[in-house]
């Protein structure tokens, strides 16, 4: 079985900025990797490679043994449909319900029918789904509230709920945690490796929080662009964690 | 504001009366008495018709108002009609700001830099006196007014949302519609009620040419100097800009409250 995602060879350059230099990954099926390195390491570039989000200058990046390079437009939708993803803010729609929200997160499957259904006239098989989802990520009594009621910590669940509601092969979440305290942090990340655990899901999350990331089973540290380490983080000693932020 | 902005108001204000030759004079020279008997005739509006006494006019005013009512409406939805693959045309978000949303944006600044009632007299020559030149009249200015303001609130609008969607799968059309455009509902649909407010007016002022609106009835109370029925219409008009209104600070309310 090819693996979920492989970077090979892979640079990617910014007008006046190199973010990505000479990256080769394989993230395999199922698999949970944390992406560890300080800001502007290039975690956020390596993620949007991942969904096609961005085209790497050089090299290829794979999703189950395609390049993603090779897509159309049609197909590169496929993919993103396929492939969950949390930001760091919310981006949810404020001014919806959050049943609402969580529905469109399945636009580029549905397309326009199933977006207008989501709108106006909810399948109720569709809502019950998405209940499910809630009740999973702890807010089930929130589905029909307006989504900017929500306390921050309730619009990420949302953010995650939409996600799921994408029954997704994989899920890159890029700095989930940078914004809530360090306790709602662990419950987060938590929830998010446990949910990878249940549906079989590959799962790439970015860090910067490193006694957070250290409970994740496989860790990838990026400094300037370059991978530094790529290992089972109970190989990794502290002096690798301290090279990393040198 | 600073000090040179108000001194070069002041005196561009006196250049262009001096220039118009504005004399206060000429108000005290207009004919008193008339002016005299138009506002005492406002706490006491016509409910019959002045030449005769007899025609109860009621029925005439309701009829004139909902008349405004339709020719306002057919404008609007014409407009927006027309406006709506013009404003993501416009918008430089979803247009990508290349020679098409220049070419657009061109043509919603003709199409708005003729006012309504010039459209009027171009189309009361081309087709007559007919229900569609007055709607198509209004359509066109309006048309390009709505993709103008709508499109530079597309543009104005969060992206996030919008690119989240598109993170999973959606196409960038489809973010458009189920993000963008909620999250700037609430200005578009106050920026439209407005603009209804106005196409209101306009189907009024459009009697005048003679469509069977409040306008008319106002030009033929004026001409024959009747002005406690002008004012029952005028009263009319006040109270369909005011019912507008309170219409759209409802539906603002409504799309605002979280």
């Amino acid at each position: 079985m090819s693996p979920a995602f492989a970077l090979r060879e892979v640079g990617v350059r910014y007008p006046g900025a190199e973010a990505l230099r000479d990256v080769s990954l394989e993230f395999g099926a199922g698999e949970v990797i944390g992406l560890v390195g300080p800001s502007g390491s290039g975690k956020t570039t390596l993620l949007r490679l991942l969904n096609g989000s961005l085209r790497p200058s050089t090299g290829t990046v794979e999703a189950e043994g395609e390049s993603i390079g090779d897509l159309t437009g049609r197909q590169l939708r496929d993919l993103r449909s396929r492939v969950g993803f949390v930001h760091q803010q919310y981006d949810l729609v404020p001014n919806l319900r959050v049943s609402q929200n969580v529905l469109l997160g399945r636009l580029g499957k549905t397309g326009w029918i199933g977006g207008l259904r989501a709108m106006f006239w909810p399948e109720r098989a569709a809502v019950e789904q998405v209940h499910e989802a809630l009740k999973r990520v702890g807010i089930g009594d929130k589905i029909f509230q307006r989504t900017d009621t929500l306390s921050g910590g309730e619009q990420q669940r949302v953010a995650i709920a939409r996600a799921l509601h994408q029954q997704p092969v994989a899920l890159l979440a890029d700095e989930p945690v940078a914004s809530v305290d360090p306790g709602r942090a662990r419950e987060v990340v938590g929830l998010l490796v446990e949910l990878a655990a249940e549906r079989g899901v590959t799962l790439v999350i970015s860090l910067h929080d490193l006694p957070l990331a250290r409970t994740l089973p496989r860790l990838v540290g990026l400094r300037a662009g370059s991978v530094v380490f790529d290992r089972a983080s109970a190989e990794l000693d502290d002096d690798a964690f301290r090279d990393l932020y040198a | 504001m600073r000090r040179a902005t108000w001194v070069t108001g002041a005196l561009a204000t006196l250049l262009a009366a001096l220039w118009l030759r504005l004399d206060p004079r000429d108000l005290l020279a207009a004919k008193p008495d008339l002016l005299w008997d138009f506002i005492t005739a406002a706490p006491r509006p016509a409910l019959v018709d002045e030449a005769t006494g007899e025609i109860f006019l009621p029925p005439l005013v309701l009829e004139a108002a909902w008349a405004t009512v339709t020719f306002a409406a057919a404008g609007m939805g014409l407009a927006v009609l027309v406006a709506a693959p013009l404003t993501v045309l416009a918008s430089t978000r979803f247009s990508g700001g290349g020679w098409t949303c220049t070419a657009v944006r061109t043509l919603i600044a003709g199409m708005r830099s003729v006012h309504e009632l010039l459209w009027a007299i171009l189309f009361l020559a081309a087709i007559g006196l007919t229900q569609a030149s007055a709607v198509i009249a209004i359509a066109i200015p309006f048309a390009g007014t709505l993709a103008k303001v709508f499109s530079e609130l597309l543009d104005e609008a969060p992206v996030e949302a919008a690119n989240a969607l598109q993170a999973g799968g959606a196409s960038e059309l489809q973010s458009l519609v189920f993000a963008v455009i909620p999250q700037a509902m609430p200005d578009l649909a106050s920026y439209g009620l407005y603009r209804f407010e106005c196409a209101l007016r306009s189907s009024a002022v459009l009697g005048f040419f003679g469509f069977p609106t409040l306008g008319y009835a106002l030009s033929s109370s004026a001409d024959s100097a009747h002005f406690h029925e002008l004012w029952t219409y005028l009263y009319a008009l006040f109270l369909l800009v005011w019912i507008a209104d309170r219409w759209s600070w409802a539906v603002r309310r409504r799309l605002v409250r979280a």
